[in-house]
């Protein structure tokens, strides 16, 4: 017998677009919550215009990236742009009492509307309001809006991505966007726990710049205490060695190998066949190693060449070494463990065809969460929102769709 | 009062996982960080106080365990396995990373503590998972960073992959952690029931670059590294450019996402007297991804290397402050690559009051550390204090909470339990 999910009653009104907010909420959607994200087509979320799209085709409801970020929601197509669309999400907020709003834009969105927490305050007293923007709430640079490789950028991570005697490189996607939801929800969650205890709410205030600092905290301190600017160093690690990407058999294939301490490089010697090149003393010990990286480098790149990296993986970790090839996206749908743990879904869209999904970020024993429908047509849910959760009549919402307050996509 | 004062974690995780429990300790949380007697190994992690390698003065220890306190329990001994009982049966929270199984070989893992303690949540966070073929096999950094697919992805096409010079994966994975343990937290909190909660390292990861994996299967093909280049399908754009004393990132995109940007852009460049007439005409509300991956792969990819030229020869010109100076105050897409120093000047950390002093008497002084992960108006998290030294908490914890005699811890202690 199923057990029920951990938010199931939980409303969420859910204004967040781009990336970064809808994989916040998306947690409690894959938990049970009733997350009701509010979109326009007028001014519409712009990852719907974000490739790749189901079946290669354009279009405003095919994005992956769309559906992949807002799986389980609801969608409730409102033009915002309209004074009428504004009264209908006050008339939501006092009629539906939702636990949780949530919004992503910069500042001066939410104020523009009267939307903002002292506003939606005064309409849901104990309303958990949580914004999330580039450089936070507050101070000189609060308005400048970014996506999540600009946050990134100024957190530093693309600083510390390269080479020491070449230009930063990216740090692949916008890292930034990946690395604020799981310290929001977080958040989030706590301040739904101090509200069950003591009925109070309140505004959470997210700077993408700042949560991905969270990250380096101990490189920060390196620069107040010590005034070291950590810089790059390709693949190599202050104390492991030999470490790196290692050359497999094949088109772009690599392994990464990374010796933590003796025992594991008298394993790594074993499984190379312990060649005379290896037993130099220079390299028995840690420092040795250290001072002769390149060599060791090098004779390790000649040997791994002519392994296959798949193979070569699942033998080292059996000697006990950490190893691990660099997968490419078709490697992980082939990859056993990935497969073993059901991490890729794949679910119907409305519009024909199966869109691929990425799996659960942690899984829950008991109340594990689940993908169980696809997102994609703006207003898909609008008659159900309002008639089931809002409580409006069948004229009510046919006047706001003739005076185009509703959208649909 | 702080949102998770009510509850107490048990912390046994180790290096980067530490950053779990530190957010949930920011969070209010009694997180007691639990050590072998010998001290934990993440204390040997670099960088140093002064450079100075020493257990009670690794920063990385400092930084993923301020909030918490700290006391030492020898798990490998039945009177510490013990005491561990006792502690994880008025406990709300375990966070641990041992490999899996090992503490339920013990006698303490899940399905015996929570016998103890039905309403115990017990998150597992390691390298790949509870379950699987590969979950009994190790990693370190560079290896979740490969096997998530971020390393692949990373990089010039002249070299190999490359990851991210300070290593992060554990600590992504350890936030991951924290959400996980909120949700079960939350579970108990209505229902009294506990659960395990499994993380896994490669899977955090690969939750950073989740854009890419449903190429193969949509578009047929899958996405390599190209160094300062990064796009979506073949809509590609140069996203790194040198500005004087360093270096920026843009998106170059029009569209709702990004024709004020656009517009303001060539606004600067035609003041500089570099915009072509080209660029001063362009429609850029037609310019958002979509559109650029409707003109097909050739076209588009002309249409933006045209712009990129520009964009080259205006930041060329300027230093990272003028260019994100203007970027706030004329809305343009554009950010710098700031390094460590960079941070510490940055206004708008300052003006948020980012940075917190943090007493650290053992070394007579006070350090400055990262402060709230996110600003909550009624609750507000603070650092309240320094991470633990060694065994710091343990006559507290185990004699005034746990009601040990003082004979009893004495000899605990003497018997390498404690």
């Amino acid at each position: 017998m199923a057990t029920a999910k951990p938010f199931e009653g939980l409303k969420v009104l859910d204004f967040m677009w781009a990336a970064v907010g809808p994989l916040t909420s998306r947690y409690l959607a894959e938990h049970g919550a009733t997350v009701v994200k509010i979109e326009s087509v007028y001014h519409s979320d712009i990852v719907r215009t974000t490739p790749p799209y189901l079946g290669r085709q354009p279009g405003m409801n095919r994005s992956h990236l769309l559906a992949e970020v807002n799986v389980n929601k609801l969608s409730l197509g409102i033009n915002m742009a309209r004074p009428q669309g504004v009264e209908l999400v006050k008339r939501i907020l006092v009629t539906w009492q939702p636990d949780l709003l949530c919004e992503n834009f910069t500042p001066r969105a939410m104020k523009k509307w009267g939307l903002d927490y002292p506003s939606v305050r005064q309409l849901k007293p104990d309303i958990i309001y949580y914004s999330s923007c580039q450089m936070g709430h507050g101070g000189p640079r609060s308005a400048f809006a970014g996506y999540g490789h600009l946050a990134s950028a100024i957190a530093g991570y693309f600083h510390l991505t390269g080479w020491p005697d070449r230009a930063p490189v990216l740090a692949y996607g916008a890292l930034s966007d990946f690395l604020s939801p799981a310290i929001g929800v977080s958040a989030i969650l706590a301040a739904l726990i101090h509200r069950k205890y003591t009925g109070e709410g309140q505004h959470i205030d997210q700077s993408q710049m700042e949560v991905p600092l969270h990250y380096l905290a101990p490189m920060l301190l390196d620069y107040h205490v010590n005034g070291r600017v950590l810089g790059r160093m390709g693949n190599r690690d202050q104390r492991y060695c030999p470490h790196g990407a290692f050359p497999c058999q094949g088109d772009d294939r690599w392994l990464a190998i990374s010796v933590t301490c003796d025992e594991e490089w008298q394993a790594l010697r074993q499984a190379m066949g312990d060649p005379a090149w290896a037993r130099d003393p220079r390299f028995d010990t840690a420092l040795g190693r250290k001072q002769h990286e390149e060599e060791l480098e090098d004779r390790i790149a000649q040997w791994t060449q002519t392994q296959v990296a798949e193979d070569l993986m699942v033998k080292l970790q059996e000697a006990g070494i950490p190893a691990g090839v660099a997968n490419s996206c078709s490697d992980m749908h082939h990859n056993p463990h990935l497969q073993q743990r059901h991490f890729f879904r794949h679910l119907e869209h409305p519009e024909g065809g199966t869109m691929p999904h990425s799996g659960l970020r942690f899984i829950l024993s008991k109340t594990p969460g689940s993908l169980d429908r696809c997102y994609a047509r703006v207003g898909a849910d609008t008659e159900h929102v309002l008639k089931d959760l809002v409580g409006l009549n069948d004229d009510e919402i046919g006047e706001l769709a003739a005076e185009g307050v509703l959208e649909w996509s | 009062m702080l949102p998770l004062e009510r509850f107490r974690i048990l912390d046994l995780t180790e290096g980067g996982y530490n950053l779990g429990a530190k957010v949930l300790a920011d969070l209010g949380a009694d997180v007691i960080r639990i050590e072998p007697p010998s001290g934990s190994p993440t204390r040997l992690n670099p960088p140093f106080y002064h450079d100075e390698p020493d257990p009670e003065k690794s920063l990385f220890w400092f930084a993923f365990n301020i909030n918490k306190r700290g006391i030492t329990l020898n798990l490998e001994n039945a009177d510490g396995r013990e005491l561990f009982r006792r502690l994880a049966g008025k406990a709300h929270v375990v966070m641990e990373s041992f490999a899996p199984g090992h503490l339920e070989g013990l006698g303490v893992g899940y399905p015996q503590l929570s016998q103890l303690n039905p309403g115990l949540v017990f998150t597992s966070v390691t390298p790949f998972g509870q379950t699987g073929p590969f979950s009994q096999f190790k990693a370190t950094d560079i290896v979740s960073w490969a096997q998530g697919g971020m390393l692949y992805l990373s990089g010039d096409k002249d070299r190999p992959p490359v990851r991210i010079s300070f290593p992060v994966s554990e600590a992504v994975a350890g936030a991951q952690a924290a959400a996980g343990t909120m949700h079960a937290l939350w579970h108990t909190v209505n229902t009294g029931e506990g659960q395990q909660v499994d993380v896994s390292a490669q899977e955090a990861v690969l939750w950073l670059s989740i854009l890419e994996p449903p190429y193969p299967i949509l578009s047929g093909y899958h996405l390599r590294r190209e160094g300062i280049h990064r796009g979506f399908e073949f809509v590609n754009w140069r996203q790194l450019y040198p500005c004087k004393d360093g270096h920026v990132s843009i998106y170059l995109i029009g569209g709702p996402g990004g024709a004020f940007s656009m517009r303001a852009l060539v606004k600067w460049m035609d003041e500089e007297g570099i915009a072509t007439q080209e660029l001063k005409e362009k429609k850029w509300e037609e310019w958002s991804p979509g559109d650029l991956f409707r003109l097909g792969e050739a076209k588009a990819l002309e249409e933006i290397r045209k712009v990129e030229e520009v964009t080259e020869k205006l930041f060329a010109r300027f230093t990272k402050e003028e260019i994100f100076a203007r970027a706030v105050r004329e809305r343009i897409l554009v950010a710098p690559c700031y390094d460590a120093a960079d941070l510490a000047g940055e206004v708008q950390l300052q003006a948020r009051d980012f940075w917190q002093e943090v007493e650290h008497p053992e070394l007579g002084g006070k350090i400055l550390y990262p402060g709230a992960l996110v600003k909550l108006s009624g609750t507000p998290i603070v650092l309240r204090h320094r991470a633990p030294l060694i065994g710091e908490h343990n006559q507290e914890v185990y004699c005034n909470e746990l009601g040990l005699s003082a004979q009893e811890y004495a000899y605990l202690r003497s018997m390498g339990a404690i």
